[in-house]
């Protein structure tokens, strides 16, 4: 690393960033999620009620989403700038992302997805195979 | 086998600290017990500041790749970079000591670069074995040339 982007990170720290995560179903997508979205939400200055409702979305990912992998593994695209944030779920079967939406609600709360995130849609994966879910998150 | 866990980021010292949080979660995920997990993520950390130092030398920001592949009580973890690749590197601003470091901590490490010719440190840690301490005579140590960056 050059002493000059050295220097330039000191100066001007990232605010936000982006992973990519690809997990097997299993114990370890809870876990995993949770921290990992928290530390790049906490690049971007994350404030905590927000941080909060994106905890619940990701319990209620981890919770659900496995059942509806296309082949043992979900794979996670997160991107986080000043006061945005987007997870993006992919490799799920077919048909899985609305039937996924259907089945995150929590009692009292009512559907997690729906209600933390500030949009919500299924987009056609890249590889044609199935759908992709799209969340995001203002703050 | 397809990994357990692939975390790609790019190669900057922030982020660093998630791919330690994501080790931290795959410890409790696994019951790991504490010293292991301690070992692991200090071996990890160190490959991962070998990428973000020495990876990409010019003003160029490129990936940091993590996986980690669990079979029976072997961990195996692999960092990887689209750099140059390991060599010795005269003018490293670190002291030489992380592969040194990583061989010490776990159970075997492989240096080389894969059929993608990323280069990639691949280090595999036995979870049966009670913890090491630093000072243990008979600590596992694969050989490493001090020469080569940190």
């Amino acid at each position: 690393m050059s002493d000059a982007r050295l220097e330039r990170e000191r100066e001007d720290p990232p605010r936000g960033g982006t992973a990519s995560l690809r997990l097997a179903t299993g114990p370890l997508v809870g876990p995993v999620l949770c921290r990992v979205v928290s530390m790049v939400l906490a690049r971007a200055n994350c404030p905590m009620d927000r941080l909060d409702d994106a905890m619940l979305i990701c319990d209620a990912l981890s919770a659900h989403a496995p059942e509806h992998a296309r082949d043992g593994h979900l794979a996670f695209a997160l991107s986080a700038s000043p006061g945005e944030f987007e997870l993006r779920l992919s490799e799920l079967a077919e048909q899985a992302a609305p039937e996924l939406v259907r089945e995150s609600v929590l009692p009292g709360v009512g559907n997690v997805l729906e209600r933390m995130a500030d949009s919500l849609r299924i987009e056609p994966a890249a590889d044609g195979r199935a759908d992709e879910l799209v969340l995001e998150l203002r703050f | 086998m397809t990994p357990d866990m692939q975390l790609a980021l790019p190669a900057r010292a922030e982020n660093i600290a998630i791919v330690r949080h994501a080790f931290g979660a795959l410890g409790e995920a696994y019951a790991l017990d504490t010293q292991t997990l301690s070992d692991i993520r200090l071996a990890v950390t160190e490959a991962c500041t070998n990428v973000v130092v020495h990876a990409y030398p010019d003003d160029d920001e490129g990936p940091m790749e993590v996986q980690a592949t669990l079979l029976g009580e072997e961990l195996t973890v692999v960092v990887r970079d689209k750099g140059a690749g390991i060599g010795p590197r005269p003018d490293s601003p670190g002291l030489g000591l992380g592969l040194p470091l990583i061989a010490s901590l776990a159970e075997s490490v492989q240096l080389g670069r894969d059929d993608d010719e990323h280069t990639e440190v691949r280090m595999t840690f036995s979870l049966t074995d009670a913890p090491h301490h630093y000072d243990e005579p008979g600590a596992p140590h694969a050989a490493a040339d001090p020469s080569m960056p940190s």
